[in-house]
């Protein structure tokens, strides 16, 4: 959480997670560049650095990619979450190197500008086998471009949570584009089916994934949302809770999180002020629940963040009928206190 | 795990989440390591071919606009006392051709090149049996020119002309210039903008055609009236193609002279 800009809170764990990524990346190019040089000592140092950085960059993107659902199946993988921007920055760093060694390579030094050759060089636009693959790889490196740039909650903050969210959703269209650079380039050069299966894999990997944090998610919506009762969702006995954790329900517009803290149980909005990370997956922790991503906390009483911090999200009143909690599915507005239960 | 939860900017991981993270950390560096050994292993195989790059060389010869800007050097005899010559195109530095830059040479110092003999610095590229020098110094590069007196030596290097008639040959059209040595790889389509490229400013088309036993053979591209016809086969450079015209050896190169409107057609692989 911070109050005021920095370029980097840094902290001992976001120290050891950019010192992985560095290992990471060190250790992919020490790899290929090596080997490759003892098996292809022909091959040309630009385009094997053009190589070693693609595909560098395109595992990294995988990387960036599985977190997300792999945080949302298990807890456990939270830490990789929490620099996960580091990570997306450096892939972008890595792609960049490749893209701009790519463009001088084969654009620089003719007769036409770098940038005009690349739309007009191949221009087989309405062919599949021959598309102009390059073409591609700009316009992903360009979206990644913004989403670093943006990457800071300076920007976070400025651009508004719901705009910047969608900005950064755009890495599903980033890694389209990059599979389609891949397939209609590279994979046209190479007789080895290798490379086809590592992306099979890395796509299958990435898509399997989203789909079993997705059906986690629905599974629980669905559960949930046929519990209503008179205009409130009942949301189940106060016997059912763990301590300091909660329970989640769907109102049909968003998901409410209803935390037992003690004796005392309150409800506020799913969402997160900082990124929309879920609340409801977080703990209450020295009275402020406790975002899980990366540690936003909010007042159980009124959503509000503790002093000097400012982020306010939702409340949503309870009532106790018998030992069923039951919650008004009508938001509150941000930061304002909402009807708590008190056992 | 039950109460495990772990807070970034706490600098102590929970004792699960620790194990899982530590677990995650060998994976990832397996899987990096590992990928980058796997895929750098399959690489198709890069050719032989070589450019000299920062060693300068510097040869005499003959020089030829036709089919295509070349010096034709003197290599010795063969067994039954004929000179042996090797046909070597000029390139300029960069992606560009050498007909402007002799062009300017031979306007600035009022002389024609043709059939005289040049002394050049330069930069070699050479594959498979065939060779290109790169004028590295641009318009530098040309160091002596001197005109050829003894009718026998004029004679003596002529080109050797050999029409093999109408032709159709299947191949990929490449930039001289990557292909025998600039680029590994130089040819196909991530190979594609480089050698349009090059093509386009003025680098020598060439056909390269694999036969049936895995042979490449290589022919320069004119058009049907011997002129260079680069910006009419950008669309098909680094693609499929079939080209169809008058096939012609001259000296140690082959020749396809090719109608650009009737004598190219994509094929499938």
């Amino acid at each position: 959480m911070s109050h005021q800009y920095k370029a980097i809170h840094w902290n001992p764990q976001k120290k050891a997670y950019d010192l992985l990524i560095v290992l990471l990346i060190i250790s992919y190019l020490l790899a290929f560049v090596g080997v490759s040089a003892i098996i292809h000592p022909n091959l040309d140092p630009v385009n094997l650095l053009i190589r070693a950085f693609g595909s560098l960059s395109l595992l990294l993107l995988h990387l960036v990619l599985i977190i997300g659902p792999l945080c949302r199946l298990s807890a456990r993988f939270l830490p990789m979450l929490y620099n996960r921007r580091h990570l997306g920055v450096s892939t972008f760093l890595i792609a960049a190197f490749h893209g701009i060694l790519s463009l001088i390579q084969f654009h620089a030094y003719g007769d036409s500008n770098m940038l005009i050759s690349l739309f007009t060089a191949n221009t087989q636009y309405t062919s599949l086998a021959q598309f102009p693959f390059q073409v591609l790889g700009f316009f992903a490196l360009i979206i990644l471009f913004f989403m670093a740039a943006t990457s800071h909650d300076f920007w976070l903050k400025n651009l508004g949570q719901n705009f910047w969210k969608r900005l950064h959703m755009l890495i599903y269209l980033v890694y389209i584009l990059v599979i389609m650079h891949v397939m209609l380039g590279v994979i046209q050069l190479e007789s080895s089916p290798l490379l086809v299966i590592f992306l099979c894999i890395g796509f299958s990997l990435v898509i399997g994934l989203h789909l079993l944090a997705g059906w986690k998610e629905v599974k629980l919506d669905r559960q949930l949302q046929e519990l209503k009762d008179d205009g409130y969702l009942l949301v189940g006995s106060i016997n059912s809770w763990e301590e300091g954790k909660a329970r989640i329900v769907n109102n049909g517009k968003q998901r409410i999180a209803i935390f037992k803290n003690g004796n005392e149980f309150s409800a506020i909005s799913n969402r997160c002020a900082h990124q929309g990370g879920p609340l409801g997956e977080g703990q209450v922790i020295d009275g402020l629940i406790t975002c899980p991503w990366h540690g936003y906390q909010y007042r159980t009483d009124d959503g509000c963040s503790p002093p000097p911090f400012t982020e306010k999200v939702s409340t949503f009143n309870l009532q106790l009928l018998g030992d069923k909690i039951l919650v008004d599915p009508i938001p509150n507005q941000p930061g304002t206190k909402g009807e708590q239960v008190k056992l | 795990m039950k109460n495990e939860f772990y807070i970034g900017y706490i600098n102590k991981l929970p004792k699960q989440t620790a194990k899982t993270i530590k677990k995650s950390i060998f994976v990832l560096i397996f899987v990096f390591v590992a990928s980058g050994v796997v895929i750098a292993l399959h690489h198709q195989k890069v050719s032989n071919s070589k450019f000299e790059l920062g060693q300068l060389s510097t040869i005499e010869g003959y020089y030829f606009n036709e089919p295509v800007p070349m010096i034709k050097l003197l290599e010795g005899k063969d067994i039954h006392g004929n000179h042996i010559f090797k046909s070597i195109p000029l390139v300029n530095y960069a992606k560009f051709g050498v007909e402007e830059l002799v062009g300017i040479y031979e306007e600035e110092n009022k002389i024609s090149l043709q059939g005289k003999k040049v002394k050049i610095v330069g930069t070699y590229l050479y594959d498979d049996g065939k060779a290109l020098f790169e004028l590295t110094k641009r318009a530098e590069s040309i160091l002596e020119v001197s005109s050829l007196n003894d009718p026998a030596i004029k004679e003596m290097i002529q080109p050797k002309i050999e029409k093999l008639g109408v032709n159709s040959i299947k191949g990929e059209i490449v930039d001289s210039k990557c292909y025998f040595g600039a680029m590994r790889p130089g040819f196909g389509k991530t190979h594609r903008a480089c050698a349009v490229r090059c093509i386009s400013g003025g680098i020598p088309p060439v056909l390269a055609a694999t036969n049936y036993s895995g042979e490449v053979n290589y022919f320069l591209i004119r058009g049907s009236e011997k002129e260079a016809i680069n910006k009419e086969v950008l669309p098909y450079v680094a693609e499929p193609v079939r080209l169809t015209g008058e096939l012609v050896k001259i000296d140690d190169w082959m020749v396809i002279y090719v109608n650009p409107k009737s004598g190219i057609e994509r094929v499938k692989n």
